[in-house]
């Protein structure tokens, strides 16, 4: 590592090498090792940021706004089923619709059948499966 | 025990609506992101609005998690960090592209610097970065994120990592140099 690479590390990622490339971890401390003149002044400056920005903690989340992040959870949940029952009544509206239609098209086949013929029984037969239903 | 899971074996059983999964989620991520929305915004109350936004959306994806070459931690800081520009944005009704890459030095903020404590001080100081430096130290510093990591979620290159890096913790130096000098002229 040379003393430019490792000037330009300890302005980039601070003082603490642990917090530098993988890669380049073990050529630092050897360097430090190596050559300490060079690298005590650029880790102390380094080390002065470091140390300001550590004395910038967050408080910990209270109670209250975790319980209401777990609550949101059995919201989604709910929102999820209720979402997924609307589509299986919608479902079930619909099929209960295609019902009424193929109800009302058999109703109008089978009489078209009865007064047109043959023919067109055959066709009421083959469409609806109702063989049984016309042989007895 | 869940607290021994990976987050892909917990988000699994979060899709399944495993309350204890969620909790044990809750306690792995809730403090760090709120720390980094914290750091991010400067608010408080408002970082706590970002961070159940981004649980709620946690909770929304959970099911359809598929393990790929971003991993759930870096996901979920994306999010969060998303949530976080969007109020800034909001803030300050201009595009964040359009920020400048430098220090913002209007008064106010630096004028109150000498009268905080060394926390607020730091904040006012992060505060003041332009948001791609402030999210590059928040996600490398605090966030102890590799400089892989951090480029992941910043969706840049480790080079432009560095850069950004490099400027910041330059122009965080100067900002509380000068507020220490003006402490001592008082």
């Amino acid at each position: 590592m040379t003393p430019e690479r490792f000037q330009e590390l300890t302005e980039i990622y601070g003082a603490d090498v642990r917090r530098w490339p993988p890669p380049e971890q073990t050529a630092a401390v050897v360097f430090i090792k190596d050559y300490p003149d060079l690298a005590r002044p650029a880790l102390a400056a380094a080390a002065k940021l470091d140390t300001l920005l550590s004395g910038y903690q967050i408080a910990q989340p209270d109670t209250v706004l975790r319980e209401k992040i777990i609550a949101a959870s059995g919201k989604s949940w709910s929102g999820w089923r209720r979402a997924r029952l609307w589509w299986q009544g919608t479902g079930i509206a619909g099929i209960g619709l295609a019902g009424a239609i193929t109800g009302a098209l058999l109703i109008g086949v089978i009489h078209s059948a009865e007064t047109r013929g043959y023919e067109d029984q055959a066709y009421a037969v083959t469409a609806f499966n109702i063989t049984d239903e016309m042989d007895e | 025990m869940d607290n021994r899971k990976t987050d892909e074996e917990l988000l699994v059983r979060i899709g399944q609506h495993d309350d204890a999964a969620v909790r044990t989620m809750v306690t792995r991520k809730l403090p760090r992101l709120l720390a980094m929305a914290v750091r991010m915004l400067g608010d408080r109350h408002e970082a706590e609005d970002v961070t159940q936004e981004a649980f709620v959306r946690l909770w929304r994806q959970a099911g359809k998690w598929q393990s790929g070459r971003a991993t759930f931690d870096t996901w979920l800081h994306r999010v969060t960090l998303n949530l976080c520009y969007d109020r800034l944005r909001r803030h300050r009704e201009q595009p964040v592209a359009e920020a400048p890459d430098t220090p913002d030095t209007a008064p106010g903020p630096e004028e109150a610097l000498s009268t905080q404590d060394e926390s607020d001080r730091i904040q006012q100081a992060l505060a003041s970065l332009p948001d791609r430096q402030r999210e590059a130290i928040v996600l490398q510093y605090y966030q102890e994120f590799t400089n892989i990591e951090a480029a992941e979620i910043m969706n840049i290159s480790i080079e432009a990592l560095e850069s950004l890096l490099a400027r910041a913790r330059r122009n965080l130096r100067a900002i509380l140099e000068e507020a220490e000098k003006r402490e001592e002229s008082r």
